[in-house]
């Protein structure tokens, strides 16, 4: 697996100058990143346009899942400690996801998702709210939102690979670094995500009580967020 | 699945992404064309060919197949392209020489030297010299109305005499002249050249702009408004529906059933904008670009020459 | 309907520029700096604008100068769609024109100066600077500037698809090239609406300033940027209290649901 492109960063106000910087510094200490390397040609409307989506809903995503977590910790990491070191586990890592979209956001000044308010108060609800009825509940949350999210990650991996094949101005064919680091970025993630599916799993999520309702409500939700965060 | 999603409402921009979603108009007419070519009695395989609608015809036939389809509408025009378009060409018309926005203005020193390709009904032209007159009081720029179709080309002088104005004018010329090679233009002559559902037509359309870009000058302005590709899939259903109910249309209005099948399937022929963008930057231009109208069921393009 | 949706939901991906090369060096002009209407717009932009406004005679004395017809005209308009209620659509390129290439030259030597310098010893200009870099570009345009300002605010495809847009991306560029901290939620809009309120309104000032060399116009901008940008934190900190006052009532109800 390739290294992480970017350090986790926790702290919440962001310097776009910050990122700007780090951006410069990697590119500059890689191989081809040199002012003077041939460049890929530009890339066309729509890949723009897909990758501008892309950044868009997976930050939107990230946050989700980050408050989720938030109200599932909120509610039960002091009644069942045992939990507590699971939940964390699974909370640090999609704070640091998060942190990774929000600094892509700034640096590739891409707009965030419109109702990121509303996304915030929705995911915390959602947490919460099935932690409230039981753990397994939570659980089962936990389950059906990262199906979606594993999904939606292979979606783009797929296409990642398959329309960002450019050519650079010596006429060779390849995938930019930013192309591939994003790529590893995601890969890395989707497989963090399919691992807090099989945590679920294993703490019982389909012990939970109207577990298809629960899982398949949670998942239309998640795909009409995906869907929405992806425009607006 | 998005990706799909995004390509299909992203629009224009995305043709180059964009997998061809028109379909061929009508499986049986394929079948029919080629019944057609054979009646023609072409055999010839070293022939070479061209599209003349759906039919592949020899490079020297279209010409006359063009010619006679002009021929047999040229009375019936102005209905034609009414019945057509539903009315709205006179909107594309209005708004292509709105945004040409061309004459020459008052403090400006030079008149400017129109020609008008496969313009024989004259409306453009005459639209173009009103425009110019009306706005800045320009009554010097001149003006070629040049048409391959000698009776398209009489079309245009009766309507000329008809209403009294640009009918034995100095100032407008009408030419007979094949809009590929225009071989009575000198080059670098002309500062506006304009081409209205004409270029559609040419048998060879490549030639057509090489030709433009040739008897343009330095600063000229290329400029062609011609029916294009709808990018809206709702629109487009419609459309192709459209397309199928024309020709039944056309031998109501004006009893010519293939002229207007024709007409179809030259649009249905045409390349996608972004394709012809290419050819025009391949001529030569510079700053090309396109205007997709109503849906993109026609489009302005436009290229300078520097 | 479906151009005027695409261009609200504007796609703003920048990619690396180390490795990717731009379509367009002077997005949204689809035109590079050699080109034949550079050329005209710039000449005019800075011979004739300052004597004639933002008008059509501008351009034809630019075109004069230049020795080229009024052909060109409509080559510089045709990107541009004609309005009843609007100025002519090569009016309205040479006022994208002016806005577009004024929005690049203050950030300009920042990019040069990000990609030569050492990245640590690069230290980013405040927010307050490249503000008032940009209205110090409008100087010799000023007596015009109303004229300029009404062309842009008409209703219309113009609006919608070129002045409002640019108005964003200048406010964009400039928290992105200043050392302004910038958030990932829902305050990233209403920084930049704030930023773009306080531009237009400095702007409107400038229209009627009278001050020797436009005193009166940089206090006020100073004062209205300042004032917005804390409009902004206001934002972030009233978000974070009514987080706090949200977890706080839950556990309170908790604790008294437990307690009975």
């Amino acid at each position: 697996m390739s290294p992480k492109p970017f350090n986790a960063v926790i702290s919440r106000p962001f310097s776009a100058v910050r990122s700007l910087r780090k951006a410069a510094k990697t590119a500059s200490s890689g191989s081809q990143g040199s002012p003077n390397s041939p460049k890929y040609k530009p890339l066309s409307r729509a890949q723009l346009a897909y990758l501008d989506r892309a950044i868009r809903v997976d930050q939107a995503g990230e946050l989700g899942a980050n408050y989720i977590y938030a109200g599932q910790y909120f509610v039960l990491a002091n009644k069942y400690p045992h939990l507590k070191p699971v939940l964390q586990h699974m909370w640090d890592q999609e704070i640091h996801h998060h942190n990774t979209f929000n600094e892509l956001q700034l640096q590739r000044r891409v707009r965030p998702s419109l109702f990121t308010p509303l996304w915030k108060l929705g995911a915390f609800a959602m947490g919460s709210g099935t932690a409230l009825i039981s753990p397994e509940a939570a659980m089962a949350c936990t389950e059906a939102v990262e199906t979606v999210i594993g999904a939606h990650y292979n979606d783009q991996l797929r296409c990642l690979n398959n329309q960002y094949e450019m050519e650079s101005t010596e006429g060779q064919k390849g995938q930019s670094r930013e192309i591939l680091n994003l790529t590893s970025t995601i890969k890395q993630f989707r497989d963090e995500e399919l691992e807090h599916l099989d945590t679920a799993v294993e703490h019982d999520s389909h012990k939970a009580v109207p577990y298809v309702m629960l899982t398949e409500g949670i998942k239309l939700v998640c795909r009409s967020a995906v869907w929405t965060a992806e425009r607006i | 699945m998005a990706f799909t999603e995004l390509l299909k409402n992203s629009g224009k921009l995305t043709s180059s992404l964009k997998v061809s979603l028109s379909k061929p108009l009508i499986g049986y007419r394929c079948v029919r064309a080629l019944h057609s070519t054979s009646n023609l009695g072409v055999q010839e395989e070293n022939l070479e060919t061209t599209h003349f609608g759906s039919r592949t015809v020899p490079k020297s036939e279209k010409e006359k197949l063009v010619g006679t389809v002009f021929s047999s509408v040229a009375s019936k025009y102005d209905v034609m392209n009414d019945v057509m378009s539903m009315g709205v060409h006179r909107l594309w018309k209005d708004h292509f020489i709105n945004k040409l926005d061309a004459g020459k203005r008052p403090n400006s020193k030079e008149p400017l030297h129109f020609i008008d390709v496969a313009g024989g009904s004259g409306d453009i032209a005459f639209g173009l010299l009103d425009h110019a007159e009306h706005k800045f009081h320009d009554k010097e720029s001149d003006m070629h109305i040049v048409d391959i179709n000698a009776d398209m080309l009489k079309e245009g002088e009766k309507r000329a005499m008809n209403q009294g104005k640009y009918f034995n004018d100095p100032r407008v010329k009408f030419l007979v002249q094949n809009g590929e090679t225009l071989d009575e233009i000198e080059s670098n002559s002309k500062d506006v050249y304009t081409v209205s559902f004409g270029i559609r037509n040419f048998t060879n359309i490549q030639a057509g702009l090489n030709t433009a870009y040739r008897v343009l000058k330095p600063g000229g302005i290329f400029y062609c408004l011609e029916f294009s590709k709808v990018n809206n899939p709702i629109v487009d259903t419609v459309y192709q529906q459209w397309s199928k109910v024309l020709p039944v249309m056309g031998s109501l209005v004006a009893n010519d059933y293939d002229s207007y099948q024709y007409l179809v399937e030259s649009i249905q022929k045409f390349p996608e904008p972004e394709t012809f963008k290419g050819m025009i930057e391949k001529a030569g231009f510079q700053s090309a670009g396109y205007e997709p109208l109503t849906f993109g069921v026609c489009a302005i393009h436009w290229g300078i020459k520097t | 309907m479906s151009r005027i949706a695409r261009s609200i939901s504007r796609r703003l991906y920048h990619p690396n520029a180390l490795e990717h090369q731009a379509k367009f060096p002077l997005f949204p002009l689809t035109y590079g700096s050699d080109s034949l209407q550079y050329k005209v717009l710039n000449n005019t932009l800075k011979n004739h604008v300052p004597e004639h406004g933002f008008n059509e005679r501008a351009i034809v004395a630019s075109l004069n100068e230049l020795e080229l017809g009024s052909s060109v005209l409509s080559a510089l308009g045709s990107d541009n769609s004609p309005s009843f209620l609007n100025v002519a659509p090569s009016v309205l390129e040479l006022v994208k024109f002016h806005l577009v290439t004024k929005r690049y030259a203050i950030t300009q030597e920042l990019d040069s100066e990000l990609a030569n310098s050492d990245t640590a010893t690069y230290n980013a200009p405040a927010l307050k600077t490249l503000f008032q870099r940009r209205l110090e570009l409008n100087k010799p345009v000023a007596p015009h500037l109303s004229q300029l300002l009404s062309i842009l605010s008409i209703p219309g495809e113009f609006l919608v698809k070129s002045a409002l847009p640019e108005l964003h991306r200048l406010s964009d560029d400039m928290v992105y090239y200043s050392n302004e901290t910038d958030s990932p939620d829902f305050a990233w809009y209403s920084k930049r609406v704030a930023i773009s309120s306080a531009f237009v309104s400095s702007e409107l000032f400038m229209a009627q300033d009278k001050s020797p060399d436009y005193g009166q116009t940089f206090e006020f901008a100073a004062e209205k940027l300042d004032r917005v940008t804390r409009l902004g934190q206001y934002y972030t900190n009233t978000e974070e209290y009514l987080w706090y006052t949200l977890l706080m009532s839950i556990n309170l109800a908790k604790s008294q649901l437990t307690r009975c």
